[in-house]
């Protein structure tokens, strides 16, 4: 297997996140790196030589992580580094039936399906650190039935509950069941 | 076995900052050389990757002990490089980094030398 160096540098600059201005030197220094080694040998073979793309990234974010150099805000349910993706082939009016698509430590993913879980999830059943649809779980769950953190819904449980019947610490909602400090509408 | 490369590894890290200002102590030089010189001058005990390699130098840039800069060799058909340069606080920070370096070098060949009867003796 072969890249050419832009089909390398794109895979790979996918994979960094990081601040602008980290991205900028590191895809310059990438570049250039990629430039010199390809001037001493024009066969250079850069995903034998220098790796896979995708973990060449990663072993970049890790040092930089390690650097303090990273400095993105992610929404995430998974702490591993490598991101995962499967979406189901059976579909639904083109929806998959299963979508599941967590980022990793420094990404966002968004899963779309009838059951959804991901970082960020929308689906019929949606699972994740942000979770829509009409039966939610997540950090912060929006749904006609929502479990979580920060709990948004028809019927809402979680420490900040807020729905038609909110069950929380903080409980906000037509029906409260219990909670510390209660609005009633 | 892996528990060594580990070892290795983590031994390596602590020392990479040394050698790399070492390397641009002796000359301004770009990234792709500064790894070349470190597995052929190291004997190819040390082997830095790109991905371990560029962080340290942004962590160096970050704290100003080296800059970079864009050049064109002369008489030279290349692109322009970014090479990288010590900074006088670099220099500084080499040469406290050499001297802590030399001190645990030196405790540690003592311990490794040294047998449980001399500890007895004391």
């Amino acid at each position: 297997m072969n890249y050419s160096k832009e089909e390398y540098v794109k895979i790979f600059m996918k994979n960094i996140f990081a601040s602008r201005r980290n991205k900028r030197r590191i895809k310059e220094d990438i570049t250039q790196r990629i430039e010199a080694s390809m001037e001493e040998d024009p066969f250079y073979n850069l995903y034998e030589q220098m790796g896979d793309p995708v973990e060449v990234a990663e072993e970049f974010m890790e040092n930089l992580e390690n650097s303090g150099g990273v400095s993105v805000v992610t929404i995430g349910i998974s702490s591993s580094n490598k991101s995962y993706e499967y979406k189901s082939k059976t579909t639904i009016f083109g929806i998959p039936l299963v979508h599941v698509n967590v980022g990793g430590r420094f990404r966002t993913s968004v899963a779309k399906g009838i059951v959804a879980i991901g970082d960020v999830s929308i689906g019929v059943v949606a699972i994740g650190g942000v979770a829509f649809g009409l039966f939610t779980i997540g950090g912060i769950a929006i749904g006609a039935l929502a479990i979580g953190g920060v709990a948004i819904g028809g019927v809402a449980i979680g420490g900040v509950a807020i729905g038609g019947i909110a069950i929380g610490a903080v409980a906000i909602g037509i029906i409260k069941v219990f909670g510390e400090i209660l609005f009633l509408f | 076995m892996k528990k060594m490369e580990d070892f290795k590894k983590q031994f390596k890290k602590g020392v990479v900052e040394l050698v790399i200002l070492k390397l641009l102590d002796e000359k301004d030089q770009y990234g792709y050389a500064i790894m070349q010189k470190l597995n052929t001058r190291s004997g190819n005990n040390i082997e830095l990757k790109d991905g371990t390699l560029y962080p340290i130098l942004y962590r160096l840039e970050d704290h100003k002990y080296i800059e970079s800069y864009w050049h064109t060799e002369e008489d030279s058909r290349s692109k322009p490089r970014k090479y990288y340069k010590i900074t006088k606080g670099g220099k500084i920070r080499f040469s406290k980094m050499y001297s802590d370096y030399k001190d645990i070098n030196d405790g540690i060949k003592k311990i490794l030398r040294s047998s449980r009867g001399e500890e007895n003796e004391l």
